[in-house]
């Protein structure tokens, strides 16, 4: 189910909410709690086809190990403790590895051994990368004694809730849980509904109006890159840079704006990354929690304070290497990680002898950067990429008129996009400055209506794919 | 993913903290008061949509929504006697400019990726009371064209089901609405759309508006139209051939087989030319061998015998069969599409063929 829908909107949303909200004012919490749960589960079954049995399945196990790891903690049976978490992190990886790389593994196995292997029917299950990693680090952080006391129907919450369950936020459980174990009558009040409205429409603004017809056009263009001039490569790259901005923060604008309607807080995951001035700070603007994840679980893991600058530098690598994987199943991401990992690693090396480039041309050089990867990451391939990277350098094509794969509208679009990016407050500023005025309501209603009004064609969110 | 400091978000609201504390609504004055000027935002802003989108509709189907698509106009200029009609195979494997001449006359391509039987034998209707010149209808068909996809397109709430609905609404006869199913969304969506004005897709609409606006609509601008449109390149390896037989015929025996719905819908289709007294050409455009293959033959089969019952039924239709013909690789685009260089080649071919065909009639 896609929240910028009539089916969402209409009947959906409405149903939870009134259901919701009785069982609060009613002061039946763990009716309320149950109701969010099963909502949460029905919201996930629609999307998710075949695969809800084995996500129900794989929700319950985790829980069941982690009781488990908390109860040999308490114990002090270490050596049975760190069984148990390997075989709930190989159980969760497997499930993901599965659906997420079986076809990637054959593929490579073909190519490497000339083989004939068939490739399997698999459906990527909706959401399967972003539960994973909270699944596996709630079995972290039982194994580390810090979830003994979180109940089932909390537990079940924090991993389906669904204004985060399929695209993020990722949440951690500490961001979560505390919340649902304090909730009670007073969680949801008018003002975090009147707030949740507003970031719900500003996120529903990003999506439909500015994204939607962004990723139209720019897949246009990189459906044909053998064909593109060096203008539509251009536009075909800025403008895929701009609709995944403005999907998945208006996705985070719109799960955040959700919680709020419930009385649940979430992470911000977005904080302007258009205007960082190098690779490390574009990564703590972007995807905040994606970051923290692999910051406090992968990083952590591999480099310890005072590790020393050589494994300082393989653990950033061997980060952005995790987080390439995580992306997709294919070279190009793989390699796109790399990519990735050497810019942040530069950026570290010149922060640590104190180099600093002048303000423009280092977010103009990263801002470019930032365009290129993009080109790597959604390129189907190594030879489409190199003929966007071409055709962008290309002198010969140059020309202002007689485009195919330039929409009329796409210009205009894109300059938009820019301003909005550059110039105007982002979401995080937004929240801060609303206040329930005139001026905020004219706000909420004209993007609420301008949603509306373009909703018969919504696309799927960018990172349902991963 | 750098390493791990804290992200200097100065702006930023960290979760944990309660919304009720956080929010800034809450902090600009006494909490009673603050939740009583929230509700009374909320009510604001719900009013506002309510009567607002009211106006914007009545003004949407007044003056663009009612005169753009009451009553669709395709009459075409030049004395159009051949029409080209189909989903993608049409599409990609119908060059009219080669198409056109002595044999065809004026060719014109309406065939449009993805389109349903249903929503072709629309199309087709309101392009045939336009235009009385036309002689001949030539529509590519195939065993994969009359699949239960089309069902899926239709009933399956999916963004496929959505463009089909809101793209096609106003050609749709009593009949093919009566065949929508009220219980999909889309179908409420494009009837709020064009019986009430309701401006949905109003950004994809824009141009059409401006258009209208300026005298400058031609039949060719609406969405559903279509035309010849060849994608490059070529995929044709056995990877790509399973991939789209898995895509639309799923496993043998599971859910793939031949649409009733696209049955009935040819079947109208036919019926409706035959009356007219007009010309039609069934093509079977052709398909690489890794895709034919793959085809399950009782797929194979019920489509042989859906052919075979047409033309008992209606002697006049002509059937072109070129499945099988063995074409190089590199006039593919996928195993079941022909490329920008395919289309153009093959039309050439098809013209042969159809020269000969009118030919020995005449």
């Amino acid at each position: 189910m896609i929240f910028s829908t009539f089916s969402f909107l209409l009947l959906f949303l409405p149903a939870v909410f009134l259901a919701y909200t009785l069982a609060l004012r009613s002061e039946r919490v763990r009716t309320a709690k149950s109701v969010l749960v099963v909502a949460s589960l029905f919201f996930y079954w629609v999307g998710s086809g075949a695969f809800f049995g084995w996500f129900v399945a794989s929700v319950l196990f985790n829980y069941v190990l982690g009781r488990r790891l908390s109860l040999l903690r308490e114990r002090g049976a270490a050596r049975a403790a760190r069984l148990v978490l390997t075989l709930g992190i190989v159980g969760n990886v497997t499930l993901l590895g599965y659906y997420k790389y079986a076809n990637f593994t054959i593929f490579n196995l073909n190519m490497m051994f000339d083989l004939e292997m068939t490739y399997l029917y698999i459906v990527l299950p909706i959401g399967i990368s972003f539960f994973t990693f909270q699944l596996i680090a709630y079995l972290v952080d039982s194994y580390r004694g810090l979830t003994s006391h979180y109940g089932l129907l909390d537990y079940l919450l924090f991993i389906t809730f669904f204004p985060q369950l399929v695209v993020g936020p990722i949440v951690h459980h500490n961001d979560v849980v505390p919340q649902y174990q304090e909730m009670g009558r007073k969680t949801q009040r008018s003002s975090s509904i009147a707030l949740g409205l507003f970031l719900f429409s500003v996120g529903c603004a990003k999506k439909l109006l500015l994204a939607d017809p962004l990723t139209r056009w720019a897949q246009e263009g990189f459906d044909h890159t053998e064909l593109l001039s060096m203008v539509e490569a251009w536009a075909a790259s800025v403008s895929y840079t701009l609709s995944y901005y403005f999907d998945l923060s208006g996705y985070a604008d719109m799960a955040i704006g959700l919680g709020l309607l419930f009385g649940i807080s979430l992470p911000i995951n977005f904080n302007s990354p258009y205007k960082a001035r190098n690779f490390a700070d574009y990564w703590q603007r972007w995807h905040i929690t994606l970051s923290r994840f692999l910051g406090d679980y992968v990083f952590r893991s591999i480099y310890k304070k005072g590790g020393g600058s050589a494994l300082f530098y393989v653990a950033i690598m061997g980060t952005f290497l995790v987080s390439g994987f995580w992306h997709g199943a294919g070279w190009t991401f793989v390699v796109w990680g790399v990519v990735n990992g050497v810019f942040v690693a530069m950026s570290h090396a010149m922060q640590r002898r104190e180099w600093a480039l002048p303000l423009p041309l280092a977010w103009g050089l990263t801002f470019l950067g930032v365009v290129g990867v993009r080109v790597l990451f959604v390129s189907s391939s190594f030879g489409d990429a190199s003929d966007v990277f071409v055709a962008a350098f290309d002198w010969s094509s140059f020309s202002l008129s007689g485009h195919t794969y330039l929409a009329i509208k796409q210009p205009a679009y894109m300059l938009a996009g820019l301003a909005i990016v550059f110039l105007l407050p982002n979401s995080n500023r937004l929240r801060e400055r609303f206040r329930p005025d005139w001026r905020h309501a004219l706000v909420t209603a004209g993007l609420m209506l301008a949603c509306l009004f373009d909703m018969s064609r919504p696309m799927d969110f960018l990172y349902f794919q991963f | 993913m750098s390493p791990p400091s804290q992200p200097h978000n100065r702006d930023a609201h960290q979760a944990g903290s309660t919304p009720a504390a956080s929010d800034s609504c809450a902090a600009s004055g006494e909490p009673g008061t603050s939740q009583r000027s929230a509700r009374a935002w909320l009510l604001r802003v719900a009013t506002l949509v309510l009567v607002a989108g009211l106006i914007v509709s009545a003004l949407a189907k007044a003056t663009l929504i009612g005169p753009l698509f009451g009553d669709v106009d395709l009459e075409l200029e030049g004395g159009v006697q051949t029409l080209l009609v189909g989903a993608s195979h049409a599409a990609c494997a119908f060059n009219p400019e080669v198409l056109s001449g002595d044999a065809l006359g004026q060719v014109v391509s309406v065939a449009r990726q993805a389109e349903l039987m249903l929503s072709t034998d629309a199309k087709l209707e309101a392009l045939l009371d336009d235009n009385p010149g036309v002689r001949r209808v030539i529509l590519a068909v195939s065993p994969i064209h009359m699949a239960t996809w089309q069902d899926e397109h239709l009933f399956g709430r999916s963004p496929h089901s959505r463009a089909q609905i809101m793209d096609y609404y106003p050609l749709y006869g009593e009949h093919t609405r009566a065949l929508l199913p009220l219980s999909n969304p889309d179908v409420l969506l494009a009837a709020l759309k064009y019986d009430f004005g309701v401006p949905f897709n109003y950004t994809d609409d824009t141009g059409l508006y401006v258009r209208h606006l300026l005298g400058q609509m031609q039949p060719q601008h609406y969405r559903f139209w279509g035309g010849y449109t060849p994608p490059g390149g070529t995929h044709v390896a056995q990877r790509w051939a399973d991939f789209v037989i898995k895509k639309y015929f799923y496993e043998d025996g599971e859910v793939g087989g031949v649409s009733e719905l696209a049955i009935q819908s040819l079947e109208r289709l036919a019926q409706r030319v035959h009356e007219r007294g007009i010309q039609l050409v069934l093509v079977d455009t052709p398909a690489h061998e890794r895709f034919r293959v793959a085809i399950p033959e009782r797929h194979k089969l019920a489509y042989a015998a859906l052919l075979k019952d047409l033309v008992e039924r209606f002697p006049t239709i002509r059937i072109v069969n070129h499945a099988d013909m063995a074409l190089p690789d590199e006039w593919f685009y996928d195993p079941d599409h022909l490329n920008r260089g395919g289309g153009e080649a093959y039309s050439a071919i098809l013209l042969e063929t159809l020269t000969e065909l009118l030919a020995e009639e005449s």
